[in-house]
């Protein structure tokens, strides 16, 4: 117990240290305030992704030179986060003037309300006309009649591959169709060392990739939806023979099944270990610019034809979002960017394709053998359906598709399944009613209920607390008057906490119970009570149960591993013997006092299959490394292990103050009476630490319930959702695609599981704690 | 109890004390690798066996990261949110604390009971509708945004309560005696006493909000608004294999947080001793 006498002596030498390191800070704190100079010009902002956001700064530059006016700040965003950060945007009003908008976005973006129609800048404009441009990536711009965006920058994906490991195996030109393709990565996939482990597969494909799995599709004559997009397509039998045939590279071998984001491409394309991919432009230049050893060595095709060679056309919009308080100047941004000498710097620059079609024209551009692939594979391809449910549709393909990829399912399932869920995507219509009102009575109905209750079961008089009636109004003026000190002191605190903890836990219940989402986020007639409706659809949620049973797993493996490790290590250091006590019980600890997204990137470096230090280590003693977090079964073990590295120090303090409770005189008495050591760890200690093994536990499950980073950082829920925990799936629902009336729901269910478990460990406890 | 150091004792000593550092090497060992990995060159990050000892010695992680990446940005987000909570913290939680330890009001065990209460609810629950009130209010992408709710915490409170509940009533009620103004009794006498919860309850506080990340990454949509630990976070998914500079980033978040720690571990391990056993 921390007791006030206890800590006087200890005052004076830790407070100066103290002051002075925050003293340190805080000055330099200041001084870095005071560093940052005024600046008068108008600020543009402009976000963009991948490889653009990196060099967009170049153009920015130039764009400054001649409007010396105004200061352009650019932000590189990655990909991968990209369309989350942008929805993210709209909702916390934190969006940039202008971004950069995939193609398969604008649809989205415009169904939020979030972007600014150009038609206006359009007719005024003498540089911007849908004649300048490639009609297939204008009319990606194109909704209900208006434009929404500009094209910047097309792409679309062919085929790279080494030449000289394709001449090895007797293929002195690229694959002219799907069976040569398939023939080369036969013969491409080898042991080529005879260690048991493939070192060179066929060629690189993704499990989670619709875009590439459409592209086969549509080189069969199949496709994803119908002419009008209002229903789902894939049980044609064309769709069956392509993705059949997309499965078998990974059934077969000649694909690996661990390719991730993580993968580094470049480096597995120099070794061979990965000699044929798809990709994009943008691979021109990265590859030259990383591994120029094998400038010659490689080439470019256009995709394999089946009874085409389609390919993916995309590329990249700009767009002004509507909340942009400097529309006019974003408008001139996009005209500088726009014209045929910017563009073919930028493709210089980043070798990204003009949209421009004056561009082309240009003899730097005319005289590039490679270049002459793409613009040959652009007359042969297609772009996905220009509607907001596209990014959907795009991940229950995905899902789906990973796990046929990983034969968890066969080809029928993964058909039947996508239909269901894409059908049900296009069929969910909006209820456009205003039922604001509704909400708002029904919450304040409830509210009161609430109250009034409560009123009435607590605050009948009791003893001392209720000296005074709290009945009449006068009562309470008098109340209010006498104890007016402590009222006051207590008051800030309780005041932040009914604004930001009370009513929120009251809000959620409420907001659980409407269809709140993005769409409702910025018109409220948008917004209705659907009563349990989120709970029922949570229930039946495939997603939801796995996340439970991910959590559970985590809770039930990982929560005995962590709480037995600390009583361990308190127990070793509680004995005698030890020297050192301190500097072990610090070195302990130190992993908690870390941030859990630190942790989680160094463990993730740890984790890696090839250069990692654990599986460098399990080598060393004879046993085989695994691709930890690529590994549907040992991804969640991996997490477990980390957390316990991570949260066995703190538990460890916490026994270690409850094993100094046990008087010595008790093991002194059972040593007399001749037990042994085993006896008295498992009669003595652990009884008498009943009550702190008893709170160890509650609180690391708690947490444990919680646990949101790890998989966040590490593998993303994957793979194959293995890792999902329940809080990430919330935040996904909630913050990713902002359905805070479900997020909400599921926010609820978790705070009524994690209620329910410490109701049954606190009664389970309860029972043997007469001793 | 004096100890020999004969044969005898050593041998019986050394099986626990080598098991011991073999644990505190595992603990300690992840740390030591990134900070070797920091200090790695690119082409010799990706080399196997990994190395330990870096043989191209090379600050370029670092330089990237301050120059391109401008990490001070984060820096001083996570250090000027990380005080102002540990400061309205320190004065709230006292305050309310001494409320609670000190005095008797109607409603105070109801409302006391209701804080422990609300200590069972999950932090996620409030994420919502709390992103919502923030978003309305235009607290958003501020550093208010942050700190307004984070000003006060249940456990602070708690905690802050517990200890004043040992300080003797003698000093408070002379003090009343002599015609001490409630408001003074708090701030001449009952902080000065406080001061090594008050040390205890600070560096949690601080901790706790350097750490944080749920929270930030839900309300600074701006990226110029991050935390080091979203910033961080964010530099994982765009920067995924650059493994350098992903420890460079590490070690910019740990190092502030391990050296205070190490300075102060003591408070450290008696704060939470302090915790675990029913007072």
């Amino acid at each position: 117990m921390l007791k006030y006498v206890d800590i006087m002596p200890y005052i004076n030498k830790t407070n100066k240290k103290i002051f002075l390191i925050s003293y340190i800070i805080l000055l330099s704190v200041l001084l870095s305030y005071t560093a940052e100079a005024a600046d008068n010009r108008r600020v543009l902002t402009v976000w963009a992704m991948g490889a653009e956001g990196e060099k967009i700064g170049k153009i920015a530059r130039k764009f400054e030179e001649i409007n010396p006016d105004i200061k352009v700040v650019t932000q590189a965003i990655p990909w991968g986060a990209a369309h989350e950060k942008l929805v993210t945007g709209v909702a916390g009003e934190s969006v940039p003037d202008i971004c950069q908008l995939g193609t398969t976005w604008v649809p989205e973006f415009q169904a939020i309300d979030a972007l600014l129609p150009l038609d206006g800048y359009i007719e005024k404009s003498s540089l911007i006309k849908p004649e300048k441009f490639f009609s297939g990536s204008w009319n990606t711009n194109s909704i209900n009649g208006k434009m929404y965006g500009i094209p910047w920058y097309v792409d679309t994906r062919v085929l790279f591959y080494r030449i000289d490991l394709l001449k090895q195996i007797g293929y002195n030109n690229p694959p002219k169709d799907w069976n040569e393709l398939k023939d080369i990565c036969k013969k491409l996939t080898k042991d080529t060392d005879h260690d048991g482990k493939i070192d060179r597969y066929g060629i690189s494909l993704g499990a989670k990739d619709w875009g590439l799995l459409a592209m086969f599709i549509w080189q069969n004559n199949g496709d994803i939806l119908n002419g009008r997009n209002t229903s789902s397509q894939l049980d044609s039998p064309q769709v069956r023979e392509a993705v059949q045939y997309y499965v078998d590279f990974f059934k077969e071998g000649y694909a690996p099944l661990g390719v991730t984001a993580g993968t580094d491409i470049f480096n597995a394309f120099k070794t061979g270990y990965l000699p044929m991919f798809i990709s994009g432009p943008w691979m021109l230049e990265e590859i030259h610019k990383q591994i120029p050893e094998i400038d010659d060595k490689w080439g470019v095709s256009v995709l394999p034809k089946k009874a085409h060679s389609t390919s993916f056309v995309g590329g990249s919009n700009l767009a002004i979002f509507k909340q942009s308080k400097n529309q006019d100047i974003a408008w001139r941004f996009i005209e500088f960017v726009n014209q045929p000498h910017i563009q073919v710097e930028w493709y210089h620059e980043t070798k990204d394709l003009p949209s421009v079609k004056l561009a082309w024209e240009d003899a730097s551009l005319k005289g590039n053998t490679k270049l002459n692939i793409f613009g040959e594979q652009l007359k042969d391809a297609k772009a996905p359906p220009a509607i907001p449910e596209w990014e959907q549709i795009g991940d229950v393909i995905n899902n789906h598709m990973e796990q046929v990829v990983f034969q968890k399912i066969n080809i029928g399932s993964f058909i039947q399944n996508s239909n269901a869920d894409i059908n049900v995507i296009l069929t969910t219509k909006l209820e456009k009613q205003s039922n604001l009102y509704k909400i708002f009575v029904f919450s304040v109905i409830f509210l009161l209920i609430m109250i009034l209750s409560i009123a009435y079961f607590k605050l009948k008089p009791k003893g001392m607390d209720s000296t005074v009636s709290m009945t009449s109004f006068k009562g309470i003026w008098h109340t209010l008057k006498a104890y007016h000190v402590p009222y006051l002191f207590i008051m800030p605190s309780m005041i932040l906490f009914l604004v930001f903890l009370f009513a929120p836990i009251f809000l959620s219940f409420i907001m659980s119970l409407t269809n709140y989402d993005i769409f409702a986020l910025n018109n409220f007639n948008n917004l209705s009570l659907v009563g349990f409706k989120n709970y029922k659809t949570l229930l039946c949620d495939p997603l939801f149960w796995k996340a439970l049973g991910n959590t559970f797993y985590f809770i039930l493996v990982g929560g005995p591993l962590s709480v037995s490790l600390s009583l361990l290590a308190a127990i070793a250091l509680n004995s005698k013997l030890v020297k050192f006590k301190t500097t072990f019980r610090t070195g302990y600890f130190t992993p908690v006092v870390t941030t859990m997204v630190a942790v989680a990137v160094i463990w993730r470096w740890l984790y890696d299959p090839r250069f990692g230090l654990i599986n460098w280590l399990l080598e060393c003693i004879g046993v085989g490394g695994k691709n930890w977090l690529g590994d549907v079964n040992f991804a969640m073990p991996a997490l477990i292990l980390m957390a316990a590295w991570k949260n066995f120090g703190y538990n460890m303090v916490i026994f270690l103050a409850g094993l100094q409770t046990i008087p010595v005189q008790v093991y002194e008495a059972a040593e007399i009476d001749g037990a042994t050591k085993n006896n008295s760890f498992w009669y003595i200690t652990i009884p008498l630490l009943r009550p702190t093994l008893f709170f160890v536990t509650i609180i690391t499950t708690i947490g444990y319930f919680q646990f949101f980073a790890e998989p966040y950082i590490m593998t993303d829920g994957g793979p194959l959702n293995s890792t999902l925990s329940i809080v990430l799936f919330m935040y996904r629902e909630g913050f990713k695609y902002f359905k805070l009336g479900y997020a909400s729901a599921i926010a609820y269910v978790l705070f009524g599981i994690i209620g329910l478990f410490s109701l049954l460990q606190y009664k389970l406890s309860k029972a043997s704690f007469e001793y | 109890m004096k100890k020999n150091l004969s044969l005898g004792s050593i041998v019986k000593l050394a099986p626990i004390h080598v098991l011991l550092a073999v644990g505190l090497v595992a603990t300690i060992a992840p740390f030591l690798w990134m900070l070797s990995t920091s200090f790695k060159s690119s082409s010799s990050i990706f080399t196997y066996p990994p190395q330990l000892i870096p043989s191209q010695f090379t600050l370029i992680h670092y330089k990237n990261l301050f120059e391109k990446i401008k990490f001070i940005t984060y820096f001083k987000n996570s250090i000027t949110i990380a005080f102002s909570i540990t400061f309205l913290n320190l004065f709230l939680n006292s305050l309310a604390g001494f409320a609670f330890a000190k005095y008797r009001f109607p409603g105070k065990e109801k409302l006391f009971t209701l804080l422990l209460a609300t200590m069972m609810v999950p932090g996620q629950v409030a994420m919502m509708p709390v992103f919502l009130i923030l978003k309305n209010l235009g607290l958003l992408n501020t550093f208010m945004g942050l700190i307004i709710p984070g000003a006060s915490g249940v456990f602070g409170i708690f905690f802050m309560r517990q200890f004043m509940l040992t300080i003797p009533n003698d000093l408070i009620d002379s003090a009343r005696i002599d015609g001490c103004s409630e408001f003074r009794i708090y701030w001449n006498i009952m902080l000065p006493l406080c001061k090594p919860a008050l040390a205890t309850l600070a560096i949690f506080t601080f901790m706790g909000s350097w750490n944080e990340f749920l929270w930030p990454l839900i309300i600074m949509t701006k990226e110029t608004m991050y935390t080091l630990p979203v910033a961080l976070a964010n530099l994982n998914g765009q920067y995924n294999t650059e493994w350098g500079l992903l420890m460079a980033g590490s070690v910019v978040v740990l190092v502030p947080v391990l050296l205070v720690f190490i300075c102060l571990q003591r408070y450290f391990m008696r704060g939470i001793a302090l915790t675990g056993i029913k007072g």
